[in-house]
């Protein structure tokens, strides 16, 4: 463990924009089955990701606290040449959550998914309420 | 007399008030041009990537048997006309329908009329279209350029569905490239079955099957040494990541539609500002001439009129 402590180069694009380009220390991806950490030289990784929270800690120190970010699913890849990407389809930083919306979808899957009716897809339902709390949990307010 | 300077008076007045709405279209058509074309910017870092993921995978032959790149001989066909809400963009939309036009023919010589699809996006593909007694499956008219992005995945999930059913064999788009603020182009781009970023990209049917690239160029995959691990497989990755790829091509071709419109009214309602004031100028120079020759005129009545009263 060498030069872990430099950090590696983190960006986060959406179909929309460049959410964040970010030197970091480490970070954890919400991967299908569950978290996955990564470091400084980790192997090459391409991870399907579920919606939920990225924890990342920013270069600087070993002060620096962890940031979070929203994602709402998508791909995380540590590329060969040491340089993290997560490819998402939603990305949002704490202070760009819209709480009030992310408070108001989550009430809704939680009653959706309280009341199946035919009419209901759960699986959508489910992948909404996850979204809404990671949002929540991003923005701190769950 | 003073009636025929009146009336050229009321006619510049007029094409003065045109000019103004032509004017306020220019600027919005060039404002939101502006905006399009950032959207666009913004969005090449995603596509970049996710095509780069794509062909480390298919060069990891995740890609084999992929039931989305499975080429069927066409016997039914969806096509996804992406026009404009409104008029007045120049011949944006009448070349869109020429384009459209021509890729409907061509697909009806070898399958039935009922054999095809056609989705609609803006006011005007639609009425043409069902001037034309196509019917239209589905219409999307007023969709504000902040929703692209939520068009295009509701688009993809139902054409990945009709074409895992077997409901449709081929997915085309016809839309309008944007090559410049003064060059926009109709393509028709394949979206199903995808033709996957190949790694080898000597692939002949390049031309037609992957039209808009933002000038990444080919970049040679990196053989690197060390193997990538996917969580999960690298099969479930592909199949993950191929409908990301067909919504964001999709989304681009509605992005650069957009941007293309946006040039074409710009472009257009320029012209007709312009014209305007060439217009006013005409009209000046003619009234000028009107009031003077009326002024002319009534000099030479006062001028007889003195001389036959001298004569007198």
């Amino acid at each position: 463990m060498t030069d872990t402590d430099a950090g590696f180069d983190f960006q986060v694009v959406t179909p929309n924009r460049v959410v964040l380009k970010e030197r970091v220390t480490s970070l954890m991806v919400p991967g299908a089955r569950g978290s996955v950490g990564f470091w400084a030289e980790h192997a090459p990784m391409l991870v399907a990701l579920a919606p939920g929270v990225v924890k990342f800690r920013p270069a600087g120190g070993p002060g620096a606290a962890f940031r979070l970010l929203a994602t709402g699913g998508g791909f995380f890849e540590f590329s060969p040449d040491g340089r993290a990407t997560l490819l998402a389809d939603t990305a949002e930083l704490p202070d760009e959550i819209d709480v009030e919306r992310a408070r108001a979808a989550y009430q809704r899957a939680r009653r959706r998914l309280a009341r199946p009716s035919p009419k209901v897809d759960i699986s959508r339902a489910e992948l909404a309420l996850e979204r809404a709390l990671a949002r929540l949990r991003t923005a701190g307010k769950s | 007399m003073a009636q025929a300077v009146r009336d050229i008076r009321r006619r510049i007045k007029a094409v003065r008030s045109t000019q103004q709405i032509t004017r306020a279209m220019q600027m919005v058509a060039a404002a939101r041009l502006r905006k399009a074309q950032g959207r666009a910017l913004s969005a090449r870092a995603y596509s970049e990537k996710l095509d780069e993921l794509l062909e480390r995978l298919t060069a990891d032959e995740a890609h084999i048997g992929h039931s989305l790149l499975d080429r069927r001989p066409v016997r039914r066909a969806t096509v996804i006309a992406v026009t404009a809400d409104r008029g007045l963009a120049g011949s944006y939309n009448t070349n869109l329908f020429r384009r459209v036009e021509a890729c409907l023919a061509a697909l009806v010589r070898d399958i039935t009329r009922d054999g095809v699809e056609i989705l609609v996006v803006g006011r005007k593909g639609r009425d043409y279209l069902r001037r034309r007694g196509w019917s239209v499956t589905r219409e999307e008219i007023g969709v504000p350029d902040d929703d692209l992005g939520q068009l295009a995945r509701e688009f993809t999930v139902r054409i990945i569905d009709t074409f895992s059913r077997g409901a449709t064999d081929e997915v085309l788009v016809v839309y309008s490239r944007f090559v410049s603020p003064l060059v926009q182009r109709p393509e028709v781009l394949r979206l199903l079955p995808v033709a996957s970023p190949e790694p080898a990209s000597e692939t002949g049917d390049e031309e037609a099957t992957a039209p808009r690239r933002t000038g990444a160029g080919e970049r040679p995959v990196e053989q690197s040494e060390l193997e990538y691990v996917y969580e999960p497989s690298p099969r479930t990755v592909y199949s993950l990541l191929l409908p990301k790829f067909v919504t964001n091509q999709l989304f681009h071709t509605l992005l650069e539609a957009r941007a293309s419109e946006y040039a074409a009214r710009m472009t257009a309602m320029k012209a007709a500002t312009d014209n305007a004031d060439d217009l006013i100028e005409k009209l000046t120079l003619e009234m000028h001439h009107a009031r003077q020759t009326s002024i002319t005129r009534e000099i030479m009545e006062l001028v007889g009129g003195a001389e036959a009263l001298e004569k007198r």
